[in-house]
């Protein structure tokens, strides 16, 4: 015995058995009807019609709001509207989380996933308007309840209803979607003064003022060569070496310059750091001229490394290290200046594109 | 045993339906057919202007007619 035979047993107030014969009855007669004048309407449910020797069947519009009561007075929202942040969102009366969801948008969003973001947001919305109301209709007659929810899908549906029409009516003025990017190229600007102002400390601790301040780009200790008698030891503590030699110590004219290492010596075998790789040769001597210009000078040499055999790709190898500890200091040493996600390759002869 | 017209016979249906429905529930009516709740999702399209709108998700009533015995 199905839920419904039982439900209209108790309205009607006789056995189950009872109200299936009646609801036979009365199913025979709206088929018998709807095939003799091909269109029967019945109060409250709706209208049966034969067509093309087919029953089909359109419901009542309280019956229609009764299945529909969750998303009852929803309206179509501007959907680009929507994604540029054109709405006002705190005067939605939406759940905050909806709110930092939209936030979280990545630059380009396809529709579906867009869809699929509204539609839990929209669930949500009205579970909670559902809880809100209680969930005793069945305790109460229905038609009270869809009554008032036909009426302007007051109770459960008015909390969502609201806030689309103040919607709708918020979005065409293009005032929110101006504040929107006021706000972040606010925030750039501001970054840029406080990132200057932490630059312009930086140069003053470390420079000595006259200018002489290439060496400051990455933080990286490029060049001290105005001090030849560095070249011991270029790498580290860049600022106390800068103050001193220039000034206090004669430098040495006859103190030979070391050329810094340019190219790897892949037959010396060893460990590099692999920074990146193309399928070809002359895609990767492209990038070799940039690598080198800022490593070489720091001491890494920088070459191409030739595919081994079974392999393809040509390779950029950085320094050469005797062991591989000596590899992954480098590698840390040089974080921020080579891709986070180059790796330590041990050098083998066959690894040499010229031989 | 008491009579029943059909006018509160077919009220009592359309009572029990709505309750089925506001509890997202499916409905047999012995001798007529299913009476089932559909989802669908919201949607992006495009309106009589040419703007796309974001349309809201609905429930919609499906009837399937049993076979007549």
């Amino acid at each position: 015995m199905s839920d419904l035979v039982k439900d209209v047993a108790q309205r009607l107030k006789i056995p189950d058995e009872e109200a299936k014969l009646v609801l036979n009855a009365l199913s025979k007669l709206i088929r018998r009807q709807a095939m003799r004048d091909g269109v029967v309407r019945v109060p409250e449910i709706g209208v049966f019609r034969y067509e093309d020797k087919k029953l089909t069947f359109t419901p009542d519009e309280q019956l229609k709001t009764a299945a529909n009561h969750r998303y009852g007075g929803m309206k179509p929202l501007p959907a680009l509207a929507a994604l540029e942040g054109g709405y006002d969102m705190a005067a939605l009366d939406m759940p905050e989380d909806f709110v930092l969801s939209l936030d979280r948008l990545p630059e380009s969003v396809d529709s579906e996933e867009v869809s699929t973001q509204q539609e839990e947001k929209d669930a949500s919305v009205a579970a909670r308007a559902e809880t809100a109301e209680g969930q005793d209709e069945l305790a109460e007659p229905v038609s009270e309840v869809l009554e008032s929810d036909t009426a302007d899908s007051a109770g459960a549906s008015s909390a969502p209803s609201q806030p689309v029409e103040k919607d709708r009516a918020a979005a065409p003025p293009p005032r929110e979607k101006t504040s929107r990017p006021t706000q972040s190229s606010w925030f750039i600007i501001a970054l840029l003064v406080v990132g200057l102002v932490i630059g312009g400390g930086v140069w003053l601790l470390t420079g000595d003022g006259t200018g002489n301040n290439a060496a400051v780009s990455n933080g990286a200790p490029i060049t001290e060569q105005p001090a030849p008698a560095d070249v011991e030891d270029p790498p580290p503590a860049p600022a106390e070496e800068d103050e001193d030699a220039p000034s206090d110590e004669p430098v040495e004219e006859d103190a030979p310059l070391e050329e810094p290492q340019v190219e790897i010596d892949v037959a010396a075998g060893g460990y590099t750091l692999v920074v990146t790789s193309r399928s070809t040769r002359a895609a990767i001597e492209n990038v070799v001229g940039a690598y080198r210009e800022v490593l070489v000078p720091q001491g890494y040499p920088v070459s191409v490394l030739a595919p081994r055999e079974g392999e393809t790709r040509y390779r950029l190898g950085v320094g050469q290290f005797d062991d591989v500890d000596a590899a992954v200091g480098a590698l840390e040493e040089l974080s921020g200046q080579i891709p986070s996600g180059s790796w330590v390759l041990r050098l083998r002869p066959e690894m040499d594109p010229d031989s | 045993m008491p009579t029943i017209s059909r006018d509160q016979v077919v009220r009592a249906l359309a009572q029990s339906l709505r309750a089925a429905f506001v509890d997202g529930h499916s409905a047999d009516v012995p001798g007529l057919g299913q009476f089932r709740i559909e989802h669908e999702k919201s949607r992006l399209l495009e309106d009589e202007s040419g703007n796309m709108v974001l349309t809201p998700p609905r429930d919609t009533i499906v009837f399937e007619f049993e076979a007549e015995k």
